[in-house]
Order: structure tokens, then C-alpha cells, then sequence
């Protein structure tokens, strides 16, 4: 079984669009996938999902709750009208109910409690035989953060070619994805603006300034210390919202997209 | 979502402890590799803010003692002394200070502006829709203007009354509804609709007990045939409503749906102020039978309220905004009825936290957009869903949620004659009931108490947490300015 998370310093990058959709494209080319909605601070998936023409089985527990010991890992994993695709849903209830104690271990340091019921999942769904899971993970350097980091095989580093990226992304490399030993890191750089089909003639500052931008954020993890190959480039395809393309709209841009970055995943 | 550090609590580790912790966490998962138990690491010992609180303060006693003895030297009528026995309050309640700080949102204050000007329009634009004679027309929306000929329906005017109902005793709105039920429309004696379905029933009956008995406009035996119509059709109702498993099914369907346990909810919550209708104790039972329901009908977890086949087992993953917000509000009324319950607080409390997830998950303006056939959230903005929202909120004190939700209402309002663009036709036939319904929500919120400074709802929502961040600056800043007046008194006095 492969680990995989999502990751980015900045928030709005679309890990959450990319996961989901990665994850249900992996399931549709055969593999068993598990999906975990780990951004414990906004959850989002389970709307998502209810969205979508998916039908998620009902009944099970929030992955918040197992977290804190509330229940077992059989009881969070929903299964979907896929067989071989299954998911898990946060929510911040027991953010806002739980007696402080638990809330602290759950948004603090935890003292590694956190990270052992991480592992106890990773370890719970190999033995399900499944072939990936999948979280999405919450953006920046939180405790809950690296523990998602730890416990992965495999990182996607999701940027996004804006200027204040640039300069995020060279701090969370120092600091953070430098140190992980054992995880291989990707990056995906998203939402590049495209030129063509445009309505209005944009002002060739903007378009100068995307350049720089994109060839910042290419230097930025040529020059990493540890080696973060860009897997795939997406452009930013007006009008995409919270969806998942690849089962709802088999043909739209976004699906073939996610098809191309799922055939590199799997080489 | 890109701040790093302090978002619900989140907290981001510092440049030495995420190396330490990065280290403890691969020994831990190889150890756990092994099959050996996870290893605990205590966080680094930081220092704690009481800690730094007591020193602040022991600096401050200290150089109010050092200070105070030069300025009593140099003249001893000053008046530190006040200030020596301000310090020792301070003292106490300082220390007391818990280490977790939180986010004070600040609200925007022109609401209060707003809904006063916009409510004469409002109210206005409801009174074109009512003809002087207070009879009703269902205006329905034809390419942007409004088409007066539509007569209103029985159904539109139980929906009406009911709204109105709830706007404040023997105001204007309130008397409305009541001439509605027993002059205008005169639905207190339509026996035609005991031929009804039980759901026209129900909502009939919820109509006609909406105003307690004591306010009923009725002479003597008009208020006797008022009296045996209501208690007809609560036993038509009733014989929907299955004593052993509390639930109602008026069709007696397969399924069992939210919306008809939310209705007899509301009829229940009604029921003490009619005590001569209803059998009082025998609802009391029902009542507490249907809260059970009512649970079992609301995901123990999530509290999305769900479909369920007769026999109790969910069939349906479907779900609106309004469902938790309504029930939210129809558990209200059982508490009425049967005292503040711990069964209905946590109810409440997990539909409130379910329909604040929602509605944080998120973009705000799309929160309440939630419809069977659109295939993604962002289709349809609806206005009733958002009223019964800030409603909610509202029962909860929820000033900023309400505000923001208002906020969100008020963008869909031309600005020349305050109505609301109903965005779907589907809606578009509840113009005034939705007009009457944002009317409600406008003064409710007015009644709500204005915050004396912006930390009151953070402080009291998570009061576990100890006090905000904001009355922690606040002393803090006491303090400092404390030091500062004494540093600068004794540089004066050195000078
Ligand atoms: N390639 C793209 N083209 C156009 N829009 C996109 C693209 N990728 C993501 N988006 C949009 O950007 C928004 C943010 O994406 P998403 O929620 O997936 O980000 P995220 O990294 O998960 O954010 P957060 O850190 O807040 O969880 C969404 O509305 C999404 O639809
Ligand atoms: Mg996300």
C-alpha cells in the first residue's frame, strides 16, 4: 500500500480538488483507494461528496473521533457505491464540544498520541489490502500537519504560482519537507493562468508577472536541497469548482488533466 | 485558510520543538514498526504565560515598590497609593489566565443601521402586497415585475400565519396573522378541511393554535365551534402518529420523513397554551416519544437530520440546511413543553454544530446552496434556508454568525425598494411569505443583545477555554501602561 498527502504551505492551493479527484481516478482505473478528509481544522469532504452523483454508505463515524480514541478504524472508513473506493470524513464537532483536554491533544503537540492512531489507520487499511491512501491534509506547518508527513510514502508539494507563494514555499522546504527522511516528495504546480481564450487582452505586466512567478516557484524547487520533481503542471480552468470532475464530467478539462498527473502517479 | 498559526487552535510548532518532534515522531513510528507501543514525547517545556504573567507582575510590584518609595521620598502626598492596591486584583486574576488564546472576530456595526432603515421598506413593500382590506394576494414574479392576480392558496396562508405568529405579541405582523386565521380567511371553521390529507390537516391545526387561547378573538360560541374544529383535527392528526414508536407518518408511507416529525413538533410545542384542544398529559408523553424519534431520525454523530424507512433504518443520504435549522427551531418549542431536557440540548447542540460546519466549510455565500438536483453547491441561493440560519443563530446568541448571514441576505436586495430577488422560480410564489419571513428575522435580530465589547461571544461560547485573548490584552495592557507611567514618574523625579 502506498501512503499519499497532499500538502501545501498556503491554504486555497487545491489539495482538496486534486486529492478527491486523484483519489476516485485512481479507484476508476481498478486500484483500492481510501480517501481521509485530515484537514481536521476545515473539513470538506463530506459536503463534496453529497454533491456528487457518489453515493456514500451511511453510518459511519468521524475520522476526529477515532483520532481521540472515540472509535475503532473499521467504524470512520465509509464505503461508496464503488467497491474499491472508500472514504473518510472529518468534522470539527469534538473540536467545539470536547473537554479541552482532548481538544488540546488533538490541535497541540499531542505527545505522539496523534501520530500512533495515524499509524494504527495506515496500518488497519494494509491490512484491508488496500493499494492507496490518500490524505488530504491541512496547509502549513501544524503538528497535525507533520504527522501526515511522517507517515507518508509519498508527498505531493501543491504550489501555486503567485508571488507570496514563492517565498512560503522556500521556508516550508528549509524547514519542514528538507527534514522528512523516507517520503518521496513531488510537487504540482496548479492553477497556472492560461492565456489563451481569454475575453479581455490582459495587461502584459500580469502576464510578466505569472512568468516570473511560475519560474520562481521552478527555481525554488530546483534549488531544494532535497529533490522535489514537478509531476504535473494544471492549468487553472475557469469555472472549476468543488467537484468531483472525474466521475461527475468524465470529459471536461479538469478529468483530463487528472487522467495525465494519475498515469504519471502509477508509473 | 492560509494563516498558519492560531485557526481553531491549530498550533504550529516552533523552528526547534518541529525539529525535536520530527526526530521523536520517526523514532516512534519505526518503534512502532517493530510492533513495540508508540513512544510518548512530552512537548518541550515552554514557558508557560502564567509563568510570564507572574513575572510581569512581580516586575510591576517589584518597581511600584522601588518607584512608589522614591516618589513617597521625593512627595509624599502623591497618590500611588491607589495604585499598590489596583496591582493586587490584578494579581489574582492574572495567574488565573489559561494558556490558549483565541481569534476575536470583530462584527461590523452598521447592521443595526441597516435593518433599521431597510425594515419601513420592507414593510412597505409587504403592505403593496396587501390590499387594504387585508386580503391576500401571492404576488409571483414575471420577468422582474410583480404580478398582483395570483389568490392565495390554503397552504400559503398556514405557512403565513405561522410566520406571523411569531413576530412580537400584539404587534402589527402579529395582529395580521390572527385576523388571517379569524376574520379575513376564517379558518377557524373550514370543516372542508377535515376531508384533507393529514399533513393539510396539520398544518391547518398548527394555524389554528398558533395564538394561545387567551388570545383567540372569538365570542363565545364561534369560540366553541373554533374549540371542537381544532380538537377534530387533532384527532384526525393524532391517528397519524404511532404511540409506540413516536414517530408521525401521515401517509403512512414507507418512509418517514424529517419534515412531518418537525411539523408535530410544533404543534406539540403548542400544545400548553391550549390546554382545553389538547389532552395535556397524553401530549406531554407524545412529545417525549417524539424527541426519541426525533434522535433516532438525526445521525448520532452529525445530526443531519435523515429519511428513514418506517421501520427506522435510514434509506437516504439526503439533506437540506433548513431541515437542521428547522428543527433546530421546533426543538425550541418542545422545550416549552417539556422543560429544558438533556436529550434536547444535545440535539440541538449537534444540529447546531452540524449546520455551522456546513455552513464554515463553506464559501459563506454559497453555504446554503444545498439542492437535490444540482449537482454541485454552488447552483442555488436559498433565501429561506439563510433566514431560518440567522433565526438559529439568534436562539443561540450567535451574534456574528447571525450578522454575517444577514450580511449575506442583504447583497440579494435591490437597493431601491428593499425585496428580494428570489433566485429560482421555484420560489418565486414565496415572495411574500419569504418577505414576511426576512421581516421577522430583521427585528428578531434587533432584539438580540447588543455585544458591550467584540470578546463577549467568543468569550462565553468556549468559556471552558478561560478568558479570551481579548480581556488577557486588556490586562496586559493595563499592566504595561502601569510601567510605563511608572518609568516615566521616576525619570521625571530623577530629572
Ligand atoms: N486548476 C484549477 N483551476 C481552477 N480552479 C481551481 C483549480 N484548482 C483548484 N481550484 C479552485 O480553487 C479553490 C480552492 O481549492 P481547494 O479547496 O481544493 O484548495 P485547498 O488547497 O484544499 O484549500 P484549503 O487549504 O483551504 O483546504 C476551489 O474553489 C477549487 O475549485
Ligand atoms: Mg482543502
Amino acid at each position: 500500500m502506498e501512503t499519499i498527502t497532499f500538502h501545501s504551505y498556503r491554504g486555497g492551493v487545491g489539495k482538496t480538488l486534486l486529492s478527491v479527484n486523484t483519489a476516485v481516478k485512481l479507484a476508476l482505473s481498478g486500484k483500492k483507494v481510501c480517501l481521509v478528509d485530515f484537514d481536521l481544522r476545515a473539513p470538506s469532504h463530506q459536503s463534496l461528496f453529497a454533491s456528487s452523483t457518489f453515493s456514500v454508505s451511511h453510518a459511519t463515524k468521524s475520522f476526529t473521533g477515532f483520532l481521540v480514541g472515540d472509535h475503532g478504524p473499521e467504524s470512520v472508513i465509509n464505503s461508496t457505491n464503488m467497491d474499491n473506493f472508500h472514504c473518510v470524513f472529518s468534522n470539527i464537532e469534538i473540536l467545539q464540544q470536547k473537554e479541552s483536554k482532548i481538544r488540546t491533544k488533538l490541535t497541540q503537540h499531542g505527545e505522539g498520541r496523534i501520530l500512533a492512531k495515524l499509524f494504527e489507520f495506515i496500518r488497519y487499511c494494509n491490512s484491508q489490502e488496500f493499494d492507496f491512501l490518500i490524505f488530504d491534509c491541512m496547509p502549513g506547518i501544524t503538528y497535525r500537519s507533520l504527522d501526515a508527513l511522517v507517515v507518508s510514502d509519498k508527498i505531493m508539494v501543491v504550489t501555486r504560482p503567485v508571488k507570496s507563494e514563492i517565498s512560503g514555499l522556500r521556508l516550508v522546504i528549509s524547514e519542514c519537507y528538507s527534514k522528512l527522511e523516507g517520503a518521496k516528495l513531488f510537487s504540482i504546480m496548479n492553477q497556472v493562468e492560461q492565456i489563451e481564450d481569454l475575453v479581455h487582452t490582459p495587461n502584459p505586466l500580469d502576464v510578466n508577472l505569472v512568468k516570473v512567478n511560475i519560474l520562481g516557484i521552478t527555481k525554488c524547487l530546483e534549488e531544494s536541497s532535497t529533490s522535489i520533481p514537478l509531476l504535473h503542471t494544471f492549468p487553472r480552468i475557469p469555472f472549476v469548482t468543488e467537484r468531483i470532475y472525474v466521475l461527475d464530467e468524465k470529459e471536461h478539462p479538469f478529468s483530463t488533466e487528472i487522467d495525465i498527473f494519475c498515469t504519471k502517479l502509477l508509473q | 485558510m492560509s494563516d498558519i498559526r492560531g485557526k481553531k487552535g491549530f498550533e504550529a510548532p516552533s523552528h526547534e520543538d518541529l525539529d525535536e518532534y520530527l526526530a521523536q515522531s520517526r523514532k516512534s513510528i519505526s518503534q512502532m514498526k517493530d510492533g513495540k507501543p508508540p513512544i510518548i514525547f512530552k512537548p518541550k517545556r515552554t514557558l508557560p504565560l502564567r509563568i510570564i504573567a507572574v513575572i510581569i507582575i512581580l516586575v510591576v510590584s517589584t518597581s511600584l515598590v522601588l518607584g512608589g518609595s522614591i516618589i513617597n521620598f521625593d512627595s509624599p502626598s502623591n497618590n500611588n497609593n491607589n495604585e499598590t492596591t489596583t496591582t493586587t486584583p490584578m494579581t489574582t486574576t492574572t495567574t488565573e489566565i489559561s494558556t490558549t488564546t483565541q481569534v476575536v472576530t470583530t462584527l461590523p456595526l452598521d447592521t443595526e443601521t441597516y435593518l433599521t432603515d431597510s425594515i419601513p421598506k420592507v414593510e412597505s413593500l409587504i403592505n403593496t402586497l396587501i390590499a387594504s382590506n387585508r386580503s391576500l394576494i401571492n404576488p409571483v414574479i414575471v420577468n422582474g415585475t410583480i404580478n398582483r392576480s395570483q389568490t392565495i392558496t390554503n397552504l400559503e396562508l398556514f405557512e403565513l400565519v405561522w410566520i406571523l405568529s411569531q413576530f412580537e405579541e400584539n404587534s402589527e405582523w402579529w395582529d395580521l396573522g390572527r385576523e388571517i386565521v379569524f376574520n379575513t380567511y376564517n379558518l377557524w371553521n373550514k370543516s372542508s378541511f377535515l376531508s384533507e390529507d393529514l399533513v393539510f390537516q396539520i398544518l391547518a391545526l398548527r394555524s389554528l393554535v398558533a395564538y394561545p387561547s387567551s388570545n383567540i378573538p372569538l365570542q363565545a360560541h364561534s369560540l366553541q365551534v373554533y374549540r371542537n374544529f381544532s380538537k377534530q383535527l387533532w384527532e384526525n392528526v393524532s391517528s397519524g402518529y404511532n404511540n409506540e414508536t413516536g414517530t408521525f407518518n401521515p401517509f403512512n408511507d414507507s418512509q418517514l420523513l424529517t419534515e412531518h416529525q418537525i411539523l408535530f413538533c410544533q404543534v406539540l410545542g403548542k400544545t400548553i397554551e391550549h390546554p382545553i384542544i389538547f389532552m395535556f398529559n397524553s401530549t406531554t408523553e407524545q412529545a417525549t416519544l417524539l424527541l426519541e424519534t426525533l434522535e433516532t431520525l438525526t445521525d448520532s454523530t452529525i445530526g443531519l437530520p435523515h429519511k428513514f424507512e418506517a421501520n427506522l433504518t435510514s434509506s437516504s443520504d439526503l439533506f437540506y440546511s433548513h431541515h437542521q435549522s428547522n428543527m433546530f427551531l421546533a426543538l425550541n418549542n418542545l422545550e416549552s413543553l417539556l422543560g429544558s431536557v438533556q436529550e434536547i440540548s444535545m440535539l440541538t447542540n449537534r444540529l447546531y454544530n452540524y449546520i455551522t460546519d456546513v455552513f464554515l466549510q463553506q464559501d459563506w455565500s454559497v453555504a446554503f446552496s444545498y439542492n437535490e438536483t444540482a449537482s454541485d453547491l454552488s447552483s442555488i441561493l436559498i433565501l429561506n434556508d439563510q433566514l431560518l440560519y440567522i433565526r438559529t443563530n439568534i436562539l443561540k446568541q450567535k451574534r456574528n454568525f447571525a450578522d454575517y448571514t444577514l450580511g449575506m441576505v442583504r447583497s440579494n436586495f435591490a437597493t431601491a425598494n428593499s425585496r428580494y430577488y428570489t433566485s429560482s422560480e421555484d420560489y418565486e410564489n414565496q415572495f411574500l411569505i419569504d418577505h414576511i419571513h426576512l421581516l421577522l428575522s430583521f427585528e428578531e435580530f434587533l432584539k438580540l443583545e447588543k455585544p458591550s465589547t467584540t470578546t463577549d461571544e467568543t468569550a462565553t461560547t468556549t468559556d471552558d477555554e478561560g478568558p479570551g485573548a481579548a480581556s488577557y490584552a486588556g490586562e496586559f495592557i493595563s499592566i504595561l501602561a502601569l510601567l510605563v507611567y511608572i518609568f516615566y514618574r521616576r525619570r521625571k523625579m530623577k530629572q
